[in-house]
């Protein structure tokens, strides 16, 4: 990100360095999550960090499950895998930036109002590399952007701004799609900008 | 979390309504700006001598000396992991937001690096704040507060003792025994 200095005070009306809504409703979101909740125990991997630690545990998608028309364009540009994330209820993953990918597309599939999803632009990556650095931060650095999920919706998701969730209810279900790209080939910001240009949902 | 042997090991709810409740909260919406102090990460103000206060006060006063206050989180804001650094136990009371603000325990959570740099991932329990209910509440648990709306008033009693001095189970024990909020 280009940006130089985020003043606390003004990152509610920056929402658009942390994600961008895309305009289009999803027509398969309704059969991601029954894909999701009726999926067998042993088809959920553990997805790991860079430190060994296991963070969410991932369905990978098929190629049988229906899909949004417009994905084949995203993938022929910038190609991916998709799978579904699931956190438990009454859980946390807390704030980190993520180690290799610099940008996602993620759809919420359930849990809209019962969970959140905040960025926080004045957390820095730590010491630990996959963390990042609480300590440091000063009085009114400590607030946060939510991004609201609105079903049916996709959004772009800028991962190299600190980043965290909490979920209050039942198990929450996001689909993910993990491009290809790590964080030295595609950013938020290009992406941002081809999506914007090409408009593939449109087509 | 529907666990209550764990959620005892975190707060616990005073079983009597408070009646001073909704004048704390008109005393902090009407403070003036230059009433409002630092305190630790919040911004504070001082319960004064003629506020309308709760009368089962004055036993839990005689018994561990206190200051009462109300703090503020502004919205979209929270305040990160962490554990005490000072007191063992507090008393709280959530004046507004109860349903817009969240106030999370993690047990696994210990003091040091583990707190300061997260654990990526954990399980939490929530103390779901209801109106007019105070908690004791085990500031040596970790816990997290975010704050989703409008500035969120929490009304807080910071004992004189100190960690050393008296501790969440102590306090726990004696409230139960002595049972002041009935007297």
């Amino acid at each position: 990100m280009s940006r130089v200095c985020v003043n606390a005070k003004t990152i509610n009306s920056n929402s658009n360095e942390y994600y961008f809504e895309i305009p289009k409703e999803s027509k398969v979101s309704d059969k991601m999550y029954h894909q999701a909740i009726n999926a067998h125990k042993d088809l959920w991997g553990d997805f790991y960090n860079l430190a060994g630690q296991p963070t969410v545990k991932v369905l990978v998608a098929e190629d049988d499950w229906e899909i949004d028309s417009w994905w084949r364009h995203l993938y022929k540009a910038h190609p991916f895998t998709a799978g579904i994330a699931k956190l438990k209820a009454n859980t946390y993953y807390d704030w980190h930036i993520d180690t290799d990918r610099g940008v996602r597309v993620n759809m919420l599939l359930n849990n809209w109002d019962t969970s959140h999803c905040m960025f926080n632009p004045n957390m820095k990556r730590g010491e630990s590399d996959y963390n990042i650095q609480l300590a440091d931060l000063k009085q009114g650095e400590r607030e946060f952007v939510e991004l609201k999920y609105t079903p049916q919706r996709y959004y772009l998701f800028n991962t190299q701004v600190a980043h965290t969730i909490y979920n209050f209810n039942e198990p929450r279900y996001l689909l993910t799609l993990d491009f290809d790209e790590d964080i030295t080939n595609l950013t938020y910001k290009q992406l941002l900008e081809e999506l914007i240009r090409e408009r593939w949902w449109e087509k | 979390m529907n666990d209550g042997g764990k959620n005892k090991d975190c707060f616990f709810e005073i079983p009597e309504d408070s009646v001073a409740s909704e004048l704390m909260y008109i005393r902090a919406i009407t403070a003036h700006k230059d009433l409002w102090q630092p305190y630790y990460n919040f911004q504070a103000i001082d319960v004064k001598d003629d506020w309308v206060v709760d009368p089962w006060w004055k036993y839990l006063y005689r018994a561990h000396p206190f200051k009462a206050g109300i703090i503020k989180l502004e919205a979209n804001s929270y305040y990160d992991w962490h554990i005490d650094t000072d007191r063992g136990v507090g008393v709280n009371m959530l004046l507004n937001n109860w349903d817009q603000s969240h106030c999370m325990f993690n047990l696994n959570l210990k003091r040091g690096a583990n707190v300061t740099h997260g654990n990526v991932k954990g399980e939490f329990i929530e103390l779901k704040y209801k109106p007019q209910k105070y908690y004791l509440f085990n500031a040596q648990v970790a816990h997290t507060v975010y704050n989703f709306k409008d500035t969120r008033y929490l009304f807080s009693v910071d004992f004189e003792e100190d960690r050393t001095k008296l501790t969440y189970n102590q306090l726990l024990a004696e409230m139960r025994r002595e049972r002041w909020w009935e007297k």
